[in-house]
């Protein structure tokens, strides 16, 4: 489903998906991405402070910061206003 | 929101769900009634009371052609219809549970744009496929009509044969123009159920710039 979605939805899964401690490669699975276009994602993400990570020896896991709940409260009022707002499909 | 969103959406995937199940069953049919109507034209050769070649080979060719679009229409409101499995399912379960979290009511929202974004290309062509074979159907209904009509002045000097041919004629123009009909209007609904879905994806594109700002700002 990777390619239909944009890439707001894509990061608006992950951060969702990262409110709790998660992997690389359950990340990955989850949401649906390789891992060239995972590594992208979770980089642009850390880098501006939607997530955290950390090192427990090998072990490396991502999780979800305070500003990525401004993200997911904007996303989620902008993709449910689309069913408020609007016609609405009848049969 | 939630709730009154978890109803609109519901609601939404019943309708749209019932509306390709709808266009799976008068796919069916148009390809039974194309299959029916190259019978029916092939007995009459057989029975020794052939109508005009021109318009046996018309007949036949219509026939055809809505036989073809009944297996396109099949086989795209499958794939369409398997497409919204995942979500339904989902949706159904979440319904049952009794409360739905936001974030799970808008993954599916984001899962239906994906859909809709996918099979876009497939939905408007369904809508011109549904009203070309609607316009077919109808064409065939008339076709039956005037070799029903044209038959009945000369019932008196007609065998039985014959005149339960122009019966059967009469019948068959009498569904094909109701397959015509029915196939013309859910092409109608499918052009709102395109009007209604492109006009979100316009919406979510012109929010996209609130979620640049967001992302990029630190």
């Amino acid at each position: 489903m990777a390619e239909r979605r944009t890439s707001y939805e894509i990061y608006w899964e992950i951060l969702v998906y990262c409110k709790t401690r998660r992997t690389f490669t359950t990340i990955i699975g989850r949401c649906d991405l390789n891992s060239k276009t995972g590594q992208e994602y979770l980089g642009f993400l850390v880098s501006r402070g939607f997530l955290t990570v950390d090192k427990d020896g090998e072990k490396v896991t991502y999780v979800a910061t305070e500003r990525a709940a401004e993200y997911i409260t904007l996303f989620t009022q902008l993709y449910q206003g689309l069913f408020d707002k609007g016609p609405m499909f009848r049969l | 929101m939630t709730e009154h969103t978890l109803q609109q959406f519901g609601d939404e995937l019943k309708s749209f769900r019932a509306l390709v199940l709808i266009n799976i069953i008068f796919g069916a049919f148009a390809m039974a009634f194309g299959m029916q109507n190259i019978i029916a034209t092939l007995l009459e050769y057989a029975v020794g009371e052939p109508p005009s070649p021109v318009l046996s080979a018309a007949r036949i060719l219509i026939s055809v052609t809505g036989i073809c679009i009944g297996f396109f229409w099949i086989r795209t409101s499958a794939k369409i219809s398997r497409g919204i499995r995942g979500i339904r399912n989902e949706y159904r379960n979440g319904a049952k549970a009794g409360s739905v979290p936001a974030e799970i009511l808008t993954g599916w929202i984001v899962a239906m744009l994906a859909h809709y974004r996918e099979n876009r290309t497939v939905i408007q062509r369904m809508t011109l496929i549904g009203l070309a074979g609607g316009l077919i159907f109808l064409a065939l209904g008339v076709a039956n009509f005037v070799q029903g009509s044209q038959a009945l002045p000369a019932a008196p000097g007609l065998g039985p044969t014959a005149l339960a041919f122009s019966d059967a004629a009469l019948a068959t123009a009498a569904a094909d123009i109701g397959i015509g009909l029915v196939a013309i209007s859910l092409s109608r609904r499918f052009v709102r159920y395109s009007d209604v879905w492109d006009l979100r994806l316009k919406q979510a594109d012109e929010g996209e710039e609130s979620l640049k700002k967001a992302l990029e700002s630190r």
